[in-house]
């Protein structure tokens, strides 16, 4: 491999982990209060990508407009699924883990019902406004201006979703509750309604990737699988729950994926994959920065 | 009957998916274990099967053993990651799996033949006599009802009463001597072959194998058929399958929204009906048909019951200078007990004061900071729970904690599940050895129904019961696995005045047995009445010990209780 082509590969690693990132950042802002890792989470951003699809190439909204308004959207999306699939199993009694069916369940429908709309073909999505996919050269390094935007983005929003939790009230109340959700009762939380905003928010975020994602993915209803898996395994690898965590995690996975693309076919990519995530999670269950708590691992 | 070869091949196909569905059931219904590789193991019993056959010329027999071995070994190496992690992570690891295997099967064209697949999988034969349409679903038929007859031994024994115990509450397997660990690898062991074997059948009813067969979904199946028909019921499978896949198929033209009724029936069974379909059917019967319980009216006393029941060699325990830290905070510093074979000691003191965590301690679920735990001359400090408990340590909890999906006999017959010697195998074949052991046991576990005093609720759910009856049930489960030593925690709590009066002559009747009993207890006048020596926690520090009588006049036990200045 030469120095360029490295280099060529390491950019789009770059920019294929800071889209990782966010999604395993979107699964966090989800599961925080909640201890419900959401397994809609990739159909969120698939609805994310195709209503920026819609809004942007078919109806012709400016970005700065469209953008907002399918983060709106999904943000309504996720409040309902708060509503349907996770609220309910407060009444129910039996195992714990039954938000894993319901999750998983309304993400078969979000998938399959845009199946049904839009069909499986790929949508181009023109990047945004400013940015081209024009390839530019500095020695050599090569890239385009695409690329820089999504990484840029990335660190902002995780940037922002940190000073969320740390630097307000609203956010501190999270922690709180994610910490204990009964003493944070106590002190005059209510954790219901962190629970609903928190699906809110978690899928107005999931749309924010998939439109950042969509000029350089494309936007297709086929994405949501293994965008969920991919921010996944960056959580697991850097810890439930940190976001710096699984910025590095991310990077980390789209590194060896993409640099292992030379070498390996794509369904042994995948058996690699699995195989240096699982070796992370035997050696260390709760990923490299996150803590061990009372979690049942 | 089967007429038309359409419907023919339909019900063929759908006893293939039963059998995959059965397998399935076992894992995730009676173990709850979640998993989205069922239909990648159902594909690599498919291609085994095909490449051993077409490409290696093998006939169909060996190579659906081969496949079904293939299929309980690559489903227990998935399983590795699932004995450390918690259950969900394992449901985003198993759909990486999938995803991963579907993507092998079409890079390895050499042995698959890629996106093309493998042509033309001879249909099995006898003697030089090629199956026919007809002659497979007899076959399918045949190898399902052996299934269905295994599966039934399983779940009716303590191998399927561990998976249930497992799926509700590991601790309290474990303190019943199960190995969670083994039994896990076994569920999916097991559900991986029923896999495998399936996805030979399918292999031959397909003729042609590809890649495309196994589509992400497929593993989704499975878990849809389960959970609608009903987790942990022996006919979920069967009800889920044909509600689900036959009943479509038949209505042509919902085909295209498969996908979409699949999630909204797990949505919205999950929801209201967790049971599925066979468990919702149970409940009607229970609910408007006659009840069948068979009662059992015959009243003895207490004692006229333990002289049916063979003595127990209860054995001392000592607790040597036990100290436990949590973090910084010191549950339980120094702490050194010592009871007598055969006596009832009581560990009584304030909330907080370390008692429960001095029992988890002995039973091994906590180990200690520094300090041994002695069962006679034995050192068992540091030893595993379910080891502990097959040493003779049995035990209850402070919130009872049972298989609320079985009967109350079945409960109690699950604690003599480290005492059972018959091989799982022998189980599985209901051999007549482990069919008399089981029937010894249960007689066994009948007279310990009687003596906590719930005979009349043998037949009942268990999750039916009042909370007072759950702990007389828990006594008598941790009875029949004829402890030598019981750690009763809080046994009092919520007892209403007549069951008061039954744990009082059950305590002393437990004893007269021979066991050895300590009790954690708040309750003054049931220590007074029954134990014969008792040590005060306060602060994790034993504040007195000595004859109850003793300890509740001391003066620094008054103190801590009321307040009052010594």
């Amino acid at each position: 491999m030469s120095g360029e082509d490295f280099f060529a590969l390491l950019v789009s690693g770059l920019t294929t982990g800071a889209i990782y990132a966010m999604v395993g950042v979107s699964l966090n802002i989800a599961y925080k209060p909640t201890n419900v890792f959401n397994m809609a989470q990739g159909g969120l951003i698939m609805l994310g990508m195709m209503f920026t699809w819609v809004l942007l190439s078919v109806l012709g909204l400016p970005w700065i407009l469209g953008v907002p308004l399918a983060m709106a959207i999904v943000a309504a999306v996720g409040l309902v699924e708060e509503r349907i699939a996770v609220a309910p199993l407060h009444n129910v009694a039996g195992h714990s883990h039954a938000w894993v069916i319901t999750t998983l369940a309304f993400s078969i429908i979000l998938v399959n019902a845009a199946d049904q709309i839009w069909g499986a073909d790929p949508r181009y999505v023109a990047p945004m406004p400013g940015t081209s996919l024009t390839h530019h050269r500095f020695g050599i390094v090569g890239f385009n201006t695409a690329q820089i935007a999504i990484i840029v983005i990335a660190f902002a929003s995780i940037w922002l979703v940190e000073y969320f939790y740390h630097h307000t009230r609203l956010g501190r109340a999270v922690l709180a509750v994610s910490e204990d959700s009964d003493g944070a009762r106590l002190c005059g939380i209510n954790p219901l309604r962190l629970t609903m905003g928190s699906f809110a928010a978690g899928g107005a975020f999931a749309a924010l990737t998939g439109a950042i994602a969509s000029p350089i993915l494309f936007a297709s209803t086929e994405f949501g699988l293994d965008l969920l898996i991919k921010g996944f395994i960056a959580l697991a690898i850097g810890g439930l729950g940190s976001n710096w965590g699984a910025l590095a995690g991310a990077i980390l996975i789209a590194c060896i994926e993409t640099l292992s693309s030379v070498y390996l076919s794509p369904g042994m990519r995948q058996i690699a994959l699995l195989a240096v995530f699982l070796a992370v999670l035997l050696m260390r269950p709760n990923g490299m920065f996150g803590r061990p708590g009372g979690r049942e691992v | 009957m089967v007429t038309g070869s359409f419907y023919l091949f339909l019900f063929t196909f759908a006893g293939v998916y039963l059998l995959a569905a059965m397998g399935f059931n076992v894992l995730a219904g009676y173990m709850g274990i979640i998993s989205l590789a069922h239909g990648a193991v159902v594909a690599i019993g498919a291609f085994t099967t095909a490449i051993l056959t077409v490409t290696y010329g093998w006939s169909f027999w060996p190579a659906a053993v081969m496949s079904t071995l293939v299929g309980g070994a690559v489903s227990g190496l998935v399983a590795l990651p699932a004995l450390r992690l918690s259950s969900w992570y394992f449901v985003l690891i198993t759909i990486a799996f999938t995803t991963a295997v579907t993507a092998v099967i079409t890079d390895m064209k050499w042995l698959t033949g890629g996106f093309t697949g493998i042509l033309g999988v001879p249909p099995p034969s006898i003697a030089g006599h090629k199956f026919s349409g007809r002659e497979m679903f007899w076959l399918v038929m045949v190898i399902n009802i052996a299934v269905w007859w295994v599966i039934s031994n399983i779940v009716h024994s303590r191998i399927g009463w561990s998976l249930l115990a497992i799926r509700d509450s590991s601790i309290s397997a474990l303190s019943n001597g199960v190995s969670v660990s083994h039994t896990r690898l076994f569920a999916f062991v097991f559900a991986g072959a029923t896999a495998g074997l399936a996805g030979a059948l399918f292999a031959v009813l397909k003729i042609v194998v590809t890649p495309e067969d196994f589509p992400f979904h497929f593993s989704i199946f499975f878990l849809f058929v389960v959970v609608l028909g009903g987790p942990a019921y022996l006919w979920g499978p069967l009800l889920g399958v044909f509600a689900f896949y036959v009943l479509p198929e038949m209505l042509g033209s919902l085909r295209e929204y498969r996908m979409l009724i699949y999630g909204v029936g797990l949505l919205a069974f999950s929801i209201v009906l967790p049971e599925g379909i066979a468990g919702g059917l149970v409940a009607l019967r229970r609910r408007y048909g006659a009840s069948s319980a068979k009662k059992q009216s015959a009243q003895r006393t207490v004692s006229q019951i333990t002289h049916a029941i063979r003595p127990i060699e209860g054995v001392a325990l000592k607790v040597e200078d036990v100290s436990k830290t949590f973090g910084g905070v010191n549950a339980l510093s120094n702490v050194t007990i010592s009871v007598p074979a055969g006596h009832i000691h009581a560990v009584v003191g304030p909330n907080g004061s370390g008692k429960t965590t001095l029992l988890n301690i002995i039973s091994g679920l906590y180990e200690p900071s520094g300090g041994d735990v002695r069962l006679g001359d034995k050192r068992i400090t540091g030893l595993r729970p379910h080891m502990i408990a097959r040493a003779g340590v049995g035990r209850t909890f402070q919130t009872p904690k049972i298989i609320g999906h079985l009967s109350v006999l079945e409960n109690i017959r699950f604690g003599a599940y480290h005492r059972e010697k018959s091989s799982g195998l022998s189980i599985a074949l209901s051999l007549p050895s482990a069919r008399r052991e089981a029937e010894e046991l249960t007689r066994e576990a009948t007279e310990l129904l009687a003596l906590v005093g719930l005979s009349d609720r043998a037949y009942d759910r268990a999750d039916e019961l009042p909370h007072g009856q759950l702990r007389l049930l828990e006594i008598g489960r941790a009875l029949v696995g004829r402890p030598r030593v019981l750690l009763l925690d809080e046994p009092a709590a919520g007892l209403s005045l007549h069951e008061l009066e039954r744990l009082e002559e059950l305590m002393i009747e437990i004893r007269r047995l021979g066991v050895t009993l300590i009790m954690v207890e708040h309750h003054v006048e049931l220590v007074m009445g029954v134990a014969q020596s008792a040590t005060v926690l306060d602060g994790g520090k034993v504040l007195a010990a000595g004859t109850p009588e003793q300890v509740f006049a001391d003066k620094a036990v008054v103190s801590a209780y009321t307040g009052a200045p010594q």
